[in-house]
Parts: C-alpha cells; sequence; structure tokens
C-alpha cells in the first residue's frame, strides 16, 4: 500500500470531506425521503470508521478503545440509537415509511466523538477549510439582500431559519477572528479579518439578536481564554473595533439608503449607543495601551491587568445578559425616556429579552423530537464533555483554548435556538477536538514587570 | 372746355371709386360669410336609430353607407331642409335630422379626466424610472459582492500558497 494512503491521511480527508461537505451543504433536500445531508454525514463517518478498523494494529494504530468516560457515554448513545432504529422496525406492522434520521444523526455525532478521541491531529486547515467553504455561502447570503431577483426564492427558503443562519455565521466569526489574532503574515491576516468582516455583516443582516451578544461575549472572552500577549489583546480590540462599527452603522444602512432589498430595521438610537459605548471603551484601551513601551517584542509582553479588565467585563456581560434573558418580556416596560443610560438599556435589554423569548430552545427540540430520556442524555453527554474540556484546558495551550471558547458558545447557543444539524455536526466535531486533542505546548516562564522599569531597560539597551 | 372735361373725368373716376367701395363695403360680410361656410363648424351627434347615409337629401338617394344605433356621427354645419351633412373616412353623406342627436359634452368633466390620466401616466413613468434605478443599483450592489468573495477567496489561496512556499524554503535552509 502506497504510504500516501496511510490511516493519518485517510483520516484527514474525511474530516475535510466532513467540513466542507457540512460548511456547503445547508439546504434542506431529500434522497428517497432521507435527508440529503444525514445520509452524507452517515456515509462520510462510517468511511473514517472504516479506515480507522482497517489500519487497526498497523503502524501503531490502535482499534477504537474505550480511553475516557466520554468514550463511555458515546459507545452507549451508538447502542441506544441503534436499538430505537430496531424498535421502529418491529413497532411499524403496516410497512410505512419510517424516519430513521435522528438515530443516524446521533450515532454520526457520537461516532465522531470516539473517532476524534481515539487521536487525531488537529490542523490550521481544518479551519481554514470552513472558512473557505463558507465565503460561497455567505455571498449568496448578502446577494439575496442586496439584490432583487426572483431567482433567490430557493436561497431565501434555505435561509428563512435566522438560529441556523446564526449559528452558521457566528462559527465563521469566531475563526475568522482567532486566524486574525493568531497569524502573522500580513497577507493572510488580512483574509481572515475579511472573511470575519463578511460574517460580520452575514450575522447584522441575519438580525439575530442573541448572536450579537454572544460575538460581545466571545471578543471578551478571547484575550481571557488565551495569553494575553500585546499582540494578541491589539488584534482582538481591532477586530472588536470593526464589529462594533459595522453594527453601529447598521441603522444608517437600514433606515437611510435603499440599498437593501428586504425589509430589515435597526433602531438609529442603536448607533448612537453604541458609537458611545466605542468611545468610552477606546478612551481607555488607549490610555492603557499609551503605557505599553514601543521597542518591545509584543509577542512575549503578557499584559495581565489588561486580562483582568477583560476579565472583569466578561463576567459584568455575562451577569447582565442573564439578567435581561429572566427579565423577560418586563424589559418593554423599561422607561426608556429619563436618561441615556436608561434608554440604552431600555433598548438593549428590550430587543434582547423579545428574542429570547421568541426561539425554541435545541434541547428543547431535542426533548420533543427524540424523547424525554434522549434529551436528558444529551445534556449528561455535553456536562461530561465539558469535565472533559475543564481537564484539558491549559493556557498555553491556544488552539484547544479557542476550541473550547467555540465549544462553550456553541452550547450557549443550545439555550435559545436549534442550530441545526448541519452547524451541530461541525461544532460538534470541534467540541469533541477540544475535549480530546492532545495539543503540544510549551510552558512559558514569566517574569512580572513593571511598566516603567521595562522603559528604563530599554533606554539603557539604546 | 378742359376744366369741364376734367372735372367730368374726375367726377366718374371718383364716382366709380366710390361706387366701388360702397359695393366692396356691402359684399365683405357676404363674402366673409361665404368664407364662413368655407370653414365649416362640425360637431358630434350620436345616432338614436339604424339610419341610412344618402348620397343627396333625398329619401330616394342612394345609400353610401349605414350607422348603427348609438354610433357616432360628425355632421358638418347645421341641418338644412331636415337633413345633415355628415362626413365619415372623406365620404360625404346626409342624414335626417331626427336620426341624431346632439352629444352632450361635460368638457369640465372630460378635462379632469384628462389630468387624472396624464397624473397617472406621470406616476406610472417615475415608478418605471424608479424601479430601473433600482435594478441598476442591485446589478452594481451584486458586482461589488462577489468581487468581495472572490477577492478574498483569491487572497486566501494566495497566501496559503506562499505560506507553503516560504516553509518549503525554510527547510531547505533548515537541511
Amino acid at each position: 500500500m502506497p504510504k500516501k494512503f496511510s490511516c493519518t491521511y485517510l483520516t484527514h480527508l474525511c474530516i475535510c470531506l466532513l467540513l466542507t461537505a457540512t460548511m456547503l451543504f445547508i439546504a434542506d433536500t431529500e434522497i428517497a425521503g432521507f435527508p440529503a445531508y444525514t445520509l452524507i454525514l452517515f456515509l462520510i463517518v462510517l468511511t473514517w470508521l472504516v479506515c480507522r478498523v482497517v489500519y487497526a494494529g498497523r503502524a501503531g494504530q490502535a482499534f477504537l478503545s474505550i480511553h475516557y468516560f466520554a468514550d463511555t457515554v458515546s459507545a452507549a448513545a451508538i447502542v441506544c440509537a441503534v436499538c430505537f432504529a430496531i424498535g421502529k422496525l418491529f413497532r411499524n406492522p403496516d410497512g410505512g415509511a419510517i424516519d430513521f434520521s435522528w438515530n443516524a444523526e446521533v450515532i454520526a455525532l457520537a461516532l465522531i466523538c470516539l473517532l476524534v478521541s481515539a487521536g487525531i491531529q488537529f490542523r490550521p486547515l481544518y479551519f481554514d477549510l470552513i472558512l473557505y467553504s463558507s465565503l460561497l455561502v455567505s455571498g449568496i447570503f448578502m446577494l439575496t439582500y442586496f439584490v432583487d431577483m426572483d431567482i433567490w426564492d430557493r436561497a431565501n427558503a434555505v435561509f428563512a431559519d435566522s438560529g441556523i443562519m446564526a449559528s452558521y455565521f457566528m462559527l465563521v466569526s469566531m475563526i475568522g477572528v482567532y486566524g486574525y489574532c493568531v497569524n502573522r503574515d500580513r497577507l493572510r491576516s488580512a483574509f481572515y479579518l475579511f472573511a470575519a468582516g463578511i460574517a460580520f455583516l452575514a450575522l447584522f443582516l441575519n438580525k439575530n439578536v442573541i448572536s450579537l451578544w454572544l460575538m460581545v461575549i466571545y471578543f471578551l472572552a478571547v484575550p481571557v481564554v488565551l495569553c494575553p500577549t500585546a499582540a494578541l489583546v491589539k488584534r482582538v480590540t481591532q477586530a472588536f473595533f470593526l464589529y462594533g462599527l459595522m453594527l453601529s452603522n447598521m441603522s444608517l444602512l437600514t433606515e437611510y439608503t435603499q440599498i437593501l432589498c428586504k425589509d430589515i430595521s435597526y433602531a438609529p438610537e442603536l448607533s448612537v449607543y453604541l458609537d458611545l459605548l466605542m468611545a468610552a471603551g477606546g478612551i481607555a484601551f488607549v490610555r492603557y495601551w499609551d503605557r505599553v513601551p514601543e521597542n518591545v517584542d509584543r509577542e512575549r509582553l503578557v499584559l495581565r491587568r489588561m486580562q483582568k479588565k477583560y476579565r472583569f467585563l466578561l463576567k459584568m456581560t455575562l451577569a447582565l445578559f442573564i439578567v435581561i434573558i429572566f427579565g423577560g418580556s418586563g424589559w418593554n416596560e423599561f422607561p426608556k425616556e429619563t436618561g441615556v443610560l436608561q434608554g440604552m438599556l431600555g433598548l438593549l435589554a428590550a430587543s434582547l429579552a423579545g428574542e429570547a423569548g421568541r426561539g425554541k430552545s435545541g434541547f428543547l427540540y431535542c426533548f420533543q423530537n427524540m424523547g424525554v430520556a434522549s434529551g436528558l442524555f444529551l445534556i449528561f453527554y455535553l456536562l461530561v464533555l465539558t469535565e472533559r474540556m475543564r481537564v484539558n484546558y491549559r493556557e498555553e495551550k491556544t488552539l484547544t483554548n479557542i476550541l473550547i471558547l467555540v465549544s462553550v458558545l456553541f452550547m450557549l447557543q443550545m439555550l435559545f435556538w436549534n442550530p441545526g444539524i448541519h452547524n451541530t455536526a461541525v461544532y460538534f466535531f470541534l467540541l469533541a477536538a477540544a475535549s480530546f486533542h492532545q495539543e503540544e505546548y510549551r510552558q512559558a516562564m514569566g517574569v512580572r514587570v513593571n511598566a516603567a522599569d521595562l522603559l528604563m531597560e530599554i533606554q539603557e539597551i539604546k | 372746355m378742359k376744366t369741364t372735361v376734367g372735372v367730368k373725368m374726375w367726377l366718374t373716376v371718383m364716382g366709380i371709386f366710390l361706387g366701388v367701395l360702397g359695393m366692396l363695403q356691402g359684399g365683405i360680410p357676404s363674402v366673409l360669410a361665404a368664407q364662413n361656410t368655407g370653414i365649416e363648424q362640425g360637431k358630434l351627434m350620436t345616432a338614436v336609430r339604424r339610419v341610412e347615409v344618402r348620397e343627396t337629401p333625398d329619401d330616394g338617394a342612394a345609400v353610401i353607407m349605414t350607422y348603427e344605433e348609438g354610433s357616432a356621427v360628425f355632421a358638418i354645419g347645421e341641418s338644412v331642409d331636415g337633413w345633415y351633412r355628415v362626413i365619415y373616412q372623406g365620404q360625404e353623406g346626409y342624414v335626417p335630422e331626427n336620426a341624431l342627436h346632439a352629444q352632450e359634452i361635460d368638457v369640465e368633466g372630460l378635462d379632469a379626466e384628462m389630468a387624472q390620466e396624464a397624473e397617472e401616466a406621470r406616476f406610472m413613468i417615475e415608478t418605471i424610472e424608479r424601479y430601473q434605478s433600482e435594478a441598476r443599483r442591485s446589478k452594481i450592489w451584486g458586482g461589488v459582492i462577489v468581487a468581495l468573495i472572490v477577492g478574498v477567496f483569491a487572497m486566501g489561496i494566495i497566501s496559503e500558497i506562499r505560506g507553503k512556499k516560504e516553509d518549503g524554503h525554510r527547510n531547505d535552509d533548515g537541511v
């Protein structure tokens, strides 16, 4: 057998196929009454399993073994799904059509977790594939808003569910921002920033308010979960500023131009409040940034105090988020005319609480369609994987930490809407990678330095 | 003698002149009238019954054409001896006056109707122009979006290829 067709290569191929097919094939079509995407997902994962089984025992490739408790839970999920499928066969004496789609989906997702835990090398190419594939979908999505043509009827039907599209574009945004933060090549950084910018615009056009808040949480969390080097903090703040600037100008686009063909609306007051917040945040950031010496390697300078401030802001935003969600429709009666702060809070809270009340949680969807036991099993499974992620977390592991952050935000999304099987497959792969990927890292030695002392040292060196 | 001849001649000329002048003054209205009848006024009338148009104003004259009840008929001038002179596709004929009824034209109503139609036509033109400009704008924005997506995609591919080349050079230098 040629060296090229090793188990690692075939695994890598299956993963590339899985990610590309998932990001491109978002339409709900059926083949012989079976959802087409579920069939593709099942076949790809089965192929991956077959490769693993065929190459078991060769060149150090072990057969799928149960190392962790999560593997046991995955195996139990597969067994339960198979048993349920067999039960459906026996409980259908009339011989009518039986829906095996969710059985296939559960088996595929559980197999993904098992296969990833058996050991894969998570490559940055996987993120790039997600971005490349999403560019086509993002382009078509934006064209339906900017160009009025009858051929978009089919596309509009695909993009109708704002929850599913929010999950999709959130994933692209998060990966784009991460790529921009860690990559140092100028052209490559520009690619990541543009891809993220396109995803931001798509998110704003989709207008799912919860997704906009979750992205803010993501921006605040990046310097907290990753090592807050000066370079990283600068880049994530730049991306955050781009996000805020685009969002604050959406009301101009929707209310004062006739560029969009669809009817979406952003309150003009939102622009004012966002600009005020960005101005205040910008002043605070620049005052702190002025203390960073100029001729210092920003990759080696770690801003712990800045990280503390970001952690505080993250906690405040999360607390405010929870308070507003629990407030529910009561926020509609909050007085908005008594001042700037009241107006800002009233507007932001009313829109967020309204959106939360409209959606149907992904967990509720599981309970309704797969049964109470299956829903509880899913929650238990996610808790087990969360514990695995907690164990796998280490500040020096950049890739693992960002996978953990993306996975946590995926679980938060599930509380508010159903992400759909397409997004769930990709997020589950990233969730499994966050839980089981053994990233190589070097433990960093840190020296606490006073900014004034650092400045003196630099001058002495000069 | 010469004076008498001169006076007579002068008087004759004056007399002729005055006579012609008198003739002219008396005859101008009739000439004008004759000219006015050349610019004959027409009016739109309606046939109250099925009526035949004849060559001459005579019941026994040849029939040129027939108007059905309710047809619009253009009558020239006033009725003469109980007959209206009508004209149709360049052909003249005569119709009994009791077969035609003058149409009452609501001039103000017609003016208002025409003004409304002009307004609607103007609105339709503005709407069509607006749709055309929107279609033009949509095409421009569609082109911008497609160019942006293609540009970003190309940026990604080029940077990836360049990165691999640099890694290759670095590995070669390392070796």
